[in-house]
Formats: C-alpha cells, sequence, structure tokens
C-alpha cells in the first residue's frame, strides 16, 4: 500500500499537485468570498483577519459597529473594525503609501466620492459577487452615474429638523426657521454650510429639488438673502457643539443629520422632536468603497455583500435615522414614515449629488466668503 | 637621540592642528543627535510644507504637482485670511500676556512656599496637562453658558439676578487658550526662580528697599529670559491652536489654524493649506527672532 502511495505521488509532478492543492483551495474558497458560501468554509478562510471600515464618526460609529461589524465578526470570525471620519479620509489615503493605506473600505458621500475618484483611490467591485444588489432601490445607480461601478450603496443620509419641545414649534416644516417664536434660538451648521442653502432651496420654487444650490454664486444670492432673515443663536461646527447648544438651551431648532439624529432624539426623546419636515430634504448616500492598495481584498469584498444583506440593513435600519438601499425593509418603531417605495424616496430626498459637487467645487471659495459674511449678519452667538 | 627642532615644531603644529580641529567638532558631535531630529521631524515636513504651497489646485484633486505663486498671492488679497490673520495674533498676544502674568504670579508664590507647600501647588499646575486638550472644551462648555456653573454660582450667591452665559464670547476663548497655555509659563517661570537665590531678596530689604522696589529692580532682571521664553512658548501655542478659540469663541472668531482646517479637510487644497502654514511658521519664527535679539541683549549687557 505503502508503496503504492509513493507510486502514485512519484508519477505527479511536484508543480502539478501544488496547482491542484490551489485550485482545491480557491474552489472551497470562492463561494465564501462571492458571498453564497456555506459560513463555515469562510469562516476558514478569513478567521482572525483584520479589516479596517471607516463610517462616520458618533452615533453612526456606534451603531454601525453594534449593527454591523460585531455580528459579522461574529458570524465569519474575523476581526473587523471600525474607526470613525468625517472630511479627512481622502486626505488619509493620499498621505499614506499607496499599498498600504491606512483602512480597507471607506464610507464615502458623493463629496469624498468625488475626491477620491479625482485621486483614483477606489476600486471597482464585482457586482457578481454581491447578491444584495437585485434588491437595492434603482434611485441609488441612477443617481450615481458611472462612478456605480465602484463600491455598494448601503444607504443614505439626510438633513433632519430638530425642535425643542419648549419651542413650541414641530419639525414639520423647514418654513418653522423662519417662525417669529424660533428667532433668536437656531443653529445651523457653519462648516458644512451647503446643507444650509439647501433649505431655502427647498423652499424655493424657482427650481426643483436643490438644484438651486448647484448655480453660480450670482445665482445662489436669493439663498443667501433668505438665510439673513434668520437669527442664529449660534451656527455649530460641530455634532458635539450642536448637542451642547440644544441641551444647555441656547438655541431650540436645529437642523441636524440623520447620522445623528437616532442617538439624539433616544437619549433626549422626552424634550426635543426630530422629523424630516413634509417638503422633503437634502441627502447624500452612502456608499462603502474598497481602497486601492488594500491587503484584505478578498475580506472586503465579503463584508460588502454583507453590507447589502436583508438582514444587516433591517438591523442598522432598526437603530439608525438613516434610509437603507433596500427595498424590502421593515419600518422601524422609530420611524412610522421610513419611505418604503422608489417614488417616495425620489420626493423626499434630494440629493447632493456627484454631478452637483463639480459645479459647486469650484465656486466653493467664493461662496464659503458669502457664508462668512451671512454668519456675521445673523449670529448672536 | 634629539629631535631637530624643525621636526619639533612641525610635530607640536600637527597635534595643535588636531586639538583645533576636534575643538571645532566636538560642539557638532555633541549637537548632532538634536540635530537629526529637527532635521527629519521639523526641517524636512517644514520643507515639504513649503513645497506644496507652490503646487496647483485646478480641480477636485488635493493637489497637482506644478509651480504657482496664485496661493501666496490669493492671501494678500483675501480679506478672510488678512482679518483671520489679525484676529489670530490679536487673540495670541492677549492671552500671552495674561498668561505671563498669572504665571509669574503663580510661579512667585510657589517659589516663596515652604516645601511643603510648593509640592502640592505643582500638582496643582500639572493637572491641566494631564487632560486632553478637547477634554477641556467640553469642561467649559459645562461652565460658561446659561445654564453651566458659573451662572449657577453667581445666581445662587445673589451677584446676578438672571442667568448669564459667557460661552460663544472672546472673553471665553481668551480664558480657555490661558487655561491651556498656563502650565507651561508656570513651570518655565518656576525654573527660572529656582536659579535665583532667595537672600537677595533679604539683601535688598537691608539696603532699604521696598517689596516694590525689590520686585522692579533685582527680581524682574533676574527672571527677564524665563518671562520672554514663556511669553515665546505661550505665543507660539496660541497661534497654531484652533480648536480652543473656535468651541469657545463667537462665531465670527475665524483664526489661521480654523482656516488652515477648512482648506485642508473641507475645501481638500492642500496647497493652500500649505500656503496659509507657512505665513503662520514664518510669522511666528519672526517673532521668535525678535525675542531672541531681545535675550541676547540682556546677556550682552551683563558681559
Amino acid at each position: 500500500m505503502a508503496r503504492e502511495t509513493k507510486g502514485l505521488i512519484s508519477g505527479i509532478s511536484r508543480r502539478r499537485l501544488i496547482k491542484s492543492a490551489a485550485g482545491v483551495a480557491a474552489a472551497l474558497g470562492a463561494p465564501a468570498i462571492i458571498g453564497r458560501a456555506p459560513i463555515s468554509s469562510a469562516r476558514a478562510d478569513f478567521a482572525g483577519e483584520n479589516l479596517i471600515v471607516v463610517s462616520w464618526s458618533g452615533n453612526h460609529e456606534l451603531s454601525f459597529r453594534a449593527a454591523v461589524v460585531e455580528p459579522f465578526n461574529e458570524k465569519y470570525g474575523t476581526k473587523v473594525e471600525t474607526v470613525g471620519g468625517w472630511d479627512q479620509m481622502v486626505s488619509q489615503i493620499v498621505a499614506a503609501p499607496a499599498d498600504n493605506p491606512p483602512f480597507d473600505i471607506t464610507i464615502a458621500d458623493e463629496y469624498t466620492s468625488s475626491a477620491g475618484f479625482a485621486e483614483k483611490l477606489f476600486l471597482k467591485t464585482d457586482r457578481s459577487r454581491i447578491p444584495g444588489f437585485s434588491a437595492v432601490y434603482p434611485w441609488f445607480d441612477e443617481e450615481r452615474g458611472p462612478a456605480k461601478e465602484y463600491g455598494v450603496p448601503f444607504g443614505g443620509g439626510s438633513l433632519w429638523m430638530l425642535t425643542a419641545k419648549s419651542a413650541e414649534l414641530k419639525p414639520d416644516s423647514w418654513r418653522n426657521f423662519w417662525d417669529a417664536k424660533a428667532q433668536g434660538k437656531i443653529t445651523m451648521d457653519a462648516a458644512a454650510f451647503y446643507w444650509d442653502l439647501c433649505i431655502p432651496a427647498i423652499l424655493s420654487d424657482r427650481k426643483p429639488g436643490i438644484e438651486e444650490v448647484f448655480e453660480t454664486p450670482t445665482e445662489m444670492e436669493p439663498l443667501f438673502l433668505e438665510l439673513e432673515k434668520l437669527k442664529m443663536a449660534k451656527w455649530y461646527k460641530d455634532g458635539a457643539e450642536l448637542t451642547n447648544l440644544m441641551l444647555q438651551d441656547e438655541a431650540e431648532v436645529a437642523t441636524m443629520y440623520s447620522a445623528d439624529a437616532y442617538g439624539f432624539i433616544k437619549e433626549h426623546g422626552e424634550e426635543f422632536e426630530a422629523a424630516i419636515p413634509k417638503e422633503g430634504t437634502a441627502s447624500y448616500t452612502n456608499w462603502f468603497l474598497k481602497v486601492r492598495g488594500t491587503r484584505h481584498a478578498d475580506l472586503a469584498d465579503l463584508f460588502m455583500a454583507y453590507l447589502l444583506e436583508k438582514e444587516t440593513q433591517q438591523r442598522f435600519l432598526d437603530v439608525s435615522t438613516d434610509f437603507m438601499s433596500r427595498n424590502d425593509l421593515t419600518p422601524p418603531a422609530h420611524w412610522a414614515n421610513y419611505p418604503r417605495s422608489e417614488e417616495t424616496i425620489r420626493q423626499t430626498f434630494k440629493l447632493f449629488s456627484i454631478d452637483g459637487w463639480s459645479k459647486f467645487g469650484p465656486n466653493w471659495d467664493a461662496l464659503d466668503a458669502r457664508m462668512k459674511q451671512t454668519i456675521a449678519k445673523t449670529t448672536q452667538g | 637621540m634629539m629631535q631637530q627642532p624643525a621636526e619639533a615644531d612641525a610635530l607640536f603644529d600637527a597635534a595643535r592642528r588636531r586639538v583645533k580641529r576636534r575643538e571645532r567638532l566636538t560642539p557638532w558631535l555633541m549637537m548632532a543627535p538634536a540635530l537629526a531630529i529637527i532635521i527629519v521631524f521639523f526641517g524636512l515636513p517644514t520643507l515639504y510644507m513649503a513645497r506644496m504651497s507652490f503646487n496647483l489646485h485646478p480641480d477636485q484633486r488635493l493637489y497637482v504637482p506644478g509651480f504657482t505663486l496664485e496661493h501666496y498671492l490669493s492671501l494678500l488679497t483675501d480679506p478672510l485670511f488678512t482679518g483671520a490673520l489679525w484676529t489670530t495674533i490679536k487673540l495670541a498676544f492677549v492671552s500671552s500676556i495674561f498668561t505671563v502674568l498669572i504665571g509669574y504670579a503663580f510661579a512667585l508664590l510657589v517659589w516663596l512656599q515652604p516645601a511643603k507647600w510648593r509640592f502640592a501647588f505643582i500638582a496643582l499646575a500639572l493637572c491641566p496637562l494631564l487632560i486632553s486638550e478637547i477634554s477641556i472644551i467640553f469642561g467649559w462648555w459645562m461652565f460658561f453658558p446659561k445654564n453651566g456653573l458659573l451662572s449657577y454660582a453667581l445666581l445662587s450667591t445673589g451677584v446676578i439676578e438672571d442667568k448669564i452665559s459667557l460661552m460663544y464670547t472672546e472673553f471665553a476663548a481668551f480664558v480657555g487658550l490661558i487655561y491651556v497655555t498656563l502650565p507651561f509659563c508656570f513651570f518655565i517661570l518656576l525654573s527660572i526662580f529656582d536659579g535665583i537665590d532667595k537672600r537677595m531678596l533679604e539683601a535688598s530689604a537691608d539696603l532699604g528697599a521696598a517689596p516694590f522696589r525689590t520686585a522692579w529692580e533685582v527680581l524682574l532682571p533676574l527672571t527677564r529670559t524665563g518671562i520672554l521664553v514663556a511669553f515665546a512658548q505661550s505665543f507660539i501655542w496660541s497661534m497654531g491652536t484652533y480648536a480652543t478659540p473656535s468651541a469657545l469663541g463667537p462665531d465670527t472668531l475665524w483664526t489661521v489654524g480654523y482656516m488652515i482646517q477648512e482648506q485642508m479637510l473641507g475645501k481638500h487644497n492642500w496647497p493652500k493649506a500649505a500656503a496659509f502654514s507657512m505665513v503662520l511658521a514664518v510669522g511666528v519664527a519672526i517673532v521668535m527672532m525678535f525675542i531672541r535679539s531681545l535675550m541676547w541683549k540682556r546677556t550682552s549687557f551683563h558681559a
């Protein structure tokens, strides 16, 4: 028997043996990589492997860690970590060596995506490996244009309205910002001021959605003039400052990003209300993109496929005020009028698109200077 | 056998040259490790930043290699930048003066205390250094607003009749900056005080000088270098920091640090951010050279 075995092995060249072994390994591993694998084989392939994923900082990161990263690690035995970020991801990738990026996957809205594409920082996605795409609202691909070849659309964020119950104003219409009761008690974002400009653009009938924001600075002047009718308690520079302003009674009416709204209302829902006003809202989408140079490309694919699984999306939606990309989710208890159809998505969310950024970007310095005049005119803080 | 005088002279000259060469090299060898650190960690990044400031920014890319003076020229014509520069200098200058005044008084107090109290004061001065700047900012956010500790304290003691908010004022920004830089000033000044023989105060008093005259004519000249170093330390820190004034000051308190952050991360314009940074670095270097020149005058005076 031993002689027979020895003879068999000696009859196969070493190179052929290695090739065969590699083929068997790939055949076993492939299903895991394409997201249809038995969990046991995926566990074997990726157990103990690291992957660093960037999600938005703050409450969004906490929700993402609990609803996505931890269950993923539990399922596949991996060591996926999440780190928070806002506007620094593109700079971090460019500053790092091309073959050793600081993270493997990053969340990206349209602005981050545009800058990243200009620097060629992201890798294309093989959609055949990600079955969840079949349940994604077509709106995501349509708005994305050619950039849809990169990454997966996890969902989207938007601008919410937040009011203190003591303000005697509901977060049901953007027009309430101009209500006499709100004056002197308003706070809006001074840093990402383009979202503030979206509010008068939504209320304006001149162009659909937020199209006014993509015009020339001269044509945008009416938006600034509308904002200058407001009396601000303070312009906030980040989410922490916004929270502090609201909790310290310095402000009572605010714009807040959906990434923070769920956590805030969960903590302070007795005193505050948050909602998307009836006119709809400005929004961005949350695509997760694979960073060029990643050393964990296959695990990244598996993770991106996981992002589009129904259970993953439902779990995240249940602890968030972001909208999700899948069309088959159940509205969460905290968001009764969650958009349930393609049509409602289109009506509710006015996307600050990649195309929009290509028009806004060249005017940024001029618009920023104009916005600082508006801040100086309206602030009390 | 005796050496010829010429041969002896040659040997002597060679030995003298060796000694002189060693004398010339010794300081450089001693400085070499520190110099290497400065060149690698400060010199090269500054050179890189200087080069970056001349690059192009034609589109959404962070920068495109090239050469343009556009970013520097735009600084001269940009009222936002010149306004921010003026605001930054004013903030840094005024807060540094107050930091040095408070630090001087505190260091003098500690210097005059017996040893058992001294350690308690030093521990107190160390406290702010153990907390991150962000945590300190959160602390001020609990202290200054109308529902904050200060307002409640003043209200409950009857000093005021209605709640007040000092949050988002220039005063709050100054206080925040002073709090952050004070420990550094304090330790610099304390080290200078520790080098002074306390008997000089007694000698001055024995010669009939009043306390104020002793302070003015004895203590102040002896601590002048420390005051200048402490001021420089505070000024440099205040010029560069942006988190504290941005978080505590009013909406319109735009500093150069804030604008650098805005260009770098918000607008993804690295060349312009680098140009802002170079202007800031050169400005700080000029102030440093001026302060150094004041120190040299003192040394030559004593020599």
